[in-house]
């Protein structure tokens, strides 16, 4: 690696080390009195931008490992075709749920950003460049516009619902109409002085916004593109995992029979300490000796206890050394070499 | 966001100060003993024992994601890299996380130069599997039964994937070398692989491997450093047996160390 990209890596960690240091050494008071502490949400932004153009390396890895397996026909290259079918599939199926999703949020959006208007009409007061009054007329129409148009919409979604859905659905649209016929009889009521009766009205818009998103959530679960990603993540990605999760409990079965094979004097008491706590943990140990769930507990709580702790604080203190060592670019060895070939 | 209590910024440089002193001491050339430790001898005999039979080597970390422990693996890793480079042995390292793929290809990339290998630096060698931690598992299971892998190393952070992966080790012969940071997961390393780092061993692994003055020099440091909990432990212990026998109210060292002066105040 040439010298000026060591240096380039060395002073980005060094900065990056010392502006989270700096961060952990400010006192919480100064630190949220002073512009940093807005600027440091927006800096935050920049892990995510990270993580995700990580999830970009993977990608490449997949398409240039599995893909260069299938271009030159390599040993195995079917399950590599597989794999990167598999994974498009997912990526395109997914990508179209996720359109979905948005979809739905848009659907009750509305309806939801004028039940945040009317709380704020009322509790900013104060704080606004136009005079409350004013808001609240423009709120009204607003809201008239919107309910004209919401049993319509409504009717629109049940419309593309199948008829496995449909009863529910026409259950939510009814509600729907209904609540919208309510609001519409109310709009002309509210004023300013009363309060309660804005916020009881933005109430009221908030489950129309909840009613929006469940019909509109039956709709779009019922496309196809929607039930085949539910088919590959819930019914075969999601059970595969399980499948893979259920592995352990035969694996323990064999580890545990050569854990307890007592080969010395360290293993004895290992199987000695493991029959109490086994025999503890079970209603059935009480009929063998009273105490032995009492001895159980002591011995997760005291020595297992102790040991555990030793090892974390020994792996903390070695992990805030090592912190510290690649802040200040100590170590030359691991990761780039002095010596140029 | 955390922020430091005035007590816990003293603690920080009591706890640093003795790894400077180290480190400073073993770039000078003074001679720094280090236990010797199983586990990590047994790394030598597993390259050798896969290259003997002509099977590939794997390093796996895990579920780590970039962090101390992860540097601490890739020391090991550095060592790995360069032995299978010199014994022109294959390796291969499953990855799960997406982040940590180019500092691992880069890390074996310069082992690989570092021997003057670098014409057999395989970029293939390090494959992300997935970030889902079975998917990830089967993936590995997968691998060690394809490549037939002769040696194994599983160090870093695991879960519950740690007897999968240990056990498909087991199953194709591999001579394996467990290290993990988690006490839960250890144990399944120490029924399953043929050798076992406990807890901060890991850390340790690299420094006894390269006799780095730095690395070697941090953990004598380290060491030091963790006398300072010892006396915490202690005091600890005084100060509760203290309040239980002479019915005293004396505060413990956790308020010790949360201690704020007014302006340190949390809000």
């Amino acid at each position: 690696m040439s010298s000026w990209k060591i240096f380039l890596i060395r002073l980005v960690t060094f900065l990056a080390g010392l502006y989270f240091f700096l961060l952990f050494i400010t006192p919480e008071p100064i630190f949220k009195a002073s512009p940093w502490s807005e600027a440091h949400s927006k800096i935050s932004y920049g892990f995510v931008a990270v993580g995700v153009m990580a999830l970009g390396i993977g990608l490449i890895n997949i398409f240039w490992i599995h893909g260069s397996k299938v271009v030159f026909k390599r040993s195995g290259w079917f399950n590599s075709l597989s794999l990167i079918s598999g994974l498009l599939v997912m990526l395109v199926v997914a990508t179209v749920d996720w359109i979905g999703g948005r979809e739905i949020n848009n659907f009750g959006r509305h309806s939801a950003m004028l039940s945040a208007f009317a709380i704020d009409i009322v509790e900013n007061k104060k704080n606004q460049l136009v005079l409350p009054e004013e808001r609240l007329r423009i709120f009204k129409i607003s809201v008239s516009e919107h309910l004209r148009e919401r049993s319509l919409a409504a009717n629109d979604v049940l419309s593309k619902i199948g008829s496995q859905d449909h009863f529910k659905a026409t259950s939510i649209a009814v509600d729907i109409s209904t609540v919208a016929a309510d609001l519409a009889s109310q709009i002309d009521k509210i004023s300013l002085a009363d309060f309660d009766q804005v916020k009881i009205f933005a109430a009221k818009l908030s489950e129309l916004s909840a009613l929006e998103l469940s019909l509109k959530r039956i709709e779009v679960k019922g496309r196809l593109p929607q039930k085949i990603y539910g088919l590959l993540y819930d019914g075969l990605f999601v059970a595969l995992g399980s499948a893979m999760f259920s592995l352990l409990a035969a694996y323990i079965a064999a580890a545990a029979f050569r854990a307890f094979r007592i080969k010395s004097w360290e293993a004895a008491l290992m199987m000695f300490a493991a029959l109490i706590v086994m025999l503890g943990q079970i209603p059935f140990g009480v009929y063998i000796n009273k105490n032995l769930p009492a001895l159980r507990f002591w011995l997760m709580q005291v020595p297992n206890s102790a040991a555990f702790k030793a090892i974390n604080i020994g792996a903390l203190v070695a992990s805030l050394v090592i912190g510290f060592r690649v802040w200040l670019s100590l170590e030359s060895s691991s990761f780039y070499r002095k010596k140029e070939k | 966001m955390e922020h430091a209590t005035p007590v816990a910024i003293i603690l920080l440089v009591a706890l640093l100060a003795p790894v400077v002193i180290y480190i400073r001491r073993s770039k000078a050339g003074k001679e720094i003993f280090v236990r010797r430790i199983a586990g990590i001898d047994a790394t030598e005999e597993a390259i050798g024992r896969a290259v003997e039979q002509g099977r590939p080597i794997s390093f796996a970390f895990g579920m780590t994601e970039i962090g101390p422990l992860f540097y601490a693996c890739l020391g090991v890793l550095y060592y790995v890299a360069k032995r299978a480079a010199k014994l022109k042995n294959k390796l291969l390292i499953p990855q799960r996380s997406p982040e940590a793929v180019a500092i691992v290809e880069d890390t074996i990339k310069e082992a690989y130069r570092e021997v003057d290998r670098s014409e057999n630096f395989d970029p293939t060698s390090v494959r992300f599997l997935s970030e889902e931690q079975f998917a990830y598992a089967s993936g590995y299971m997968g691998i060690m039964h394809r490549e037939n892998v002769g040696a194994a190393f599983l160090f870093g952070h695991f879960a519950g994937e740690s007897l999968i992966m240990a056990e498909a080790g087991r199953q194709v012969g591999a001579m394996q070398v467990g290290a993990s940071v988690d006490p839960e997961q250890t144990c399944f390393f120490i029924t399953t692989c043929d050798y076992t780092l406990i807890g901060e061993e890991i850390f340790a692994a690299s420094a006894y491997l390269s006799r780095e003055p730095v690395q070697v020099g941090s953990l004598a440091g380290q060491d030091r450093a963790k006398l300072i909990f010892l006396v915490l432990i202690v005091i600890g212990i005084l100060i509760a047996t203290a309040n239980s026998l002479l019915s005293l109210d004396l505060p413990n060292i956790d308020a010790l160390i949360n201690f704020n002066p007014g302006w340190f105040n949390h809000e």
